[in-house]
């Protein structure tokens, strides 16, 4: 994809590979669940940024404390994230962290992401990654955290901008075997939250492991995510977010769009191209482009979410 | 109601300890690749096992029936413990579910 003349008028597919495999910057706008592209990061994305009323970071897997040959220097590469946020010229409205915050939830930590992540000083929407909750506590120092005004281990939602926005936590209890897992508590309290909603409100859901199979060998899916769908189904637009497997991986159904972020701290394989879903090595030159954040551009009225996902090469 | 009396007796006759116990114990279940080696474990009575986590993320290894847990062992940590109770103990990684092993302990 280093090809200009190719990635200067992509078709859709090429666009997609373009995103997960090269990591290049390409702007997504989805409308009625048609995903079109319009063009390279840069110029399409200022013009969607002028458009859009307000716009929301997505950041994942910063995984503090890492340091191993994938990547030695994770906070660094947290903090030429965080850089990237900073120097953008239009302010997002906040930011979402879809978990795997640290790496072995020390309290140091926790206080190092903290401290890095609120540098820009926006707000910022946290729900827990299975790396979060490993604490002696069994998650204490999460829930002490990030835990008030929350519900059970973490869930919650809230209203931005005419767009209604729930946290989801997938990662508490998993069974012996299986995958992701949020438990009827969860969904209880999920489908009581959307009952007085509009199909017409457009909906953002975010949570650590995706809501949908994406590889179920490797674990990378979540066993009740179906019912959560389930009752997103009557809207208009609804937006899944996404991290744990350390890549792009988008899907379209219906009104439903689904993505998942990159890390800020190391890659991980694609679904089944090594024998575990460890973190990759890659030659250091390559790192930063498999690293990233994601930014969403949110146009209501004819509903379009645009999705663009930056890479830290050249920060 | 069998099972749980099982898990009551199983927890009381374990006892789990970290750090510099390879050298002493009977058997090793190493952990590399998400997948513990070996997955079935056979041992007499009174064996301890070391689990020892060969990965670059962390694992956490934890009974199906909750009668033992490891904390979350780091690349290169371990976890032992000494199982004094015949029976078949499943187990699996409360980070990666899809992990899963059996010790088989016989009189």
């Amino acid at each position: 994809m280093r090809d200009e003349d190719q990635i200067d008028h992509p078709s859709r597919r090429q666009a997609l590979e373009c995103m997960v495999w090269a990591g290049t910057g390409v702007l997504w706008t989805v409308s009625g669940g048609v995903p079109k592209s319009l063009g390279l990061l840069g110029t399409a994305q200022a013009a969607e940024a002028a458009r859009a009323p307000f716009t929301f970071l997505q950041i994942s897997d910063s995984h503090v404390g890492f340091n191993k040959a994938a990547n030695p220097h994770a906070i660094d590469t947290l903090k030429a994230a965080i850089g990237e946020v900073k120097a953008l010229a239009a302010k997002p409205a906040f930011m979402i962290h879809t978990g795997d915050i640290t790496h072995l939830s020390l309290a140091a930590q926790f206080d190092d992401a903290a401290q890095i992540i609120g540098e820009p000083g926006l707000d910022v929407h946290y729900v827990p990654g299975e790396h979060d909750l490993v604490d002696d506590g069994n998650g204490k120092l999460y829930a002490d955290r990030y835990g008030k005004g929350k519900q059970g281990a973490g869930w919650y939602s809230f209203d931005d901008h005419g767009v209604h926005f729930i946290g989801l936590v997938n990662v508490v209890n998993l069974k012996a075997g299986g995958l992701g897992n949020l438990g009827p508590e969860q969904l209880a309290w999920l489908a009581d939250d959307l009952k007085d909603k509009s199909n017409s409100a457009p909906i953002v859901v975010f949570a650590h492991i995706p809501l949908w199979t994406v590889y179920a060998d490797w674990g990378w899916g979540t066993d009740d995510g179906a019912q959560v769908l389930q009752l997103l189904r009557r809207f208009g637009s609804v937006t899944v977010l996404n991290g744990h497997i350390h890549q792009i991986i988008q899907k379209i159904e219906g009104n439903m769009t689904f993505h998942t972020a990159r890390s800020t701290a190391f890659p991980q394989p694609a679904p089944g191209k090594a024998p575990a879903p460890g973190p990759m090595k890659v030659p250091a030159d390559q790192l930063r482009n498999m690293l990233g954040i994601t930014r969403v551009a949110v146009s209501l009225g004819s509903q379009p979410l645009a999705i663009t996902d930056e890479t830290l090469a050249g920060s | 109601m069998k099972l749980k009396q099982f898990a009551l007796i199983a927890a009381a006759a374990l006892a789990v300890s970290y750090g510099d116990a390879a050298a002493s114990s009977d058997a090793t279940v190493s952990i590399s690749n998400f997948t513990f080696k070996p997955g079935d474990l056979h041992i007499k009575v009174g064996t301890r096992v070391t689990f020892r986590n060969e990965d670059d993320i962390p694992h956490r290894v934890a009974a199906v029936d909750g009668s033992f847990a490891s904390k979350a062992l780091d690349s290169d940590d371990q976890a032992s413990f000494t199982f004094t109770t015949p029976g078949v103990f499943a187990y699996f990684c409360t980070l990666h579910p899809r992990m899963q092993g059996k010790i088989i302990v016989t009189p």
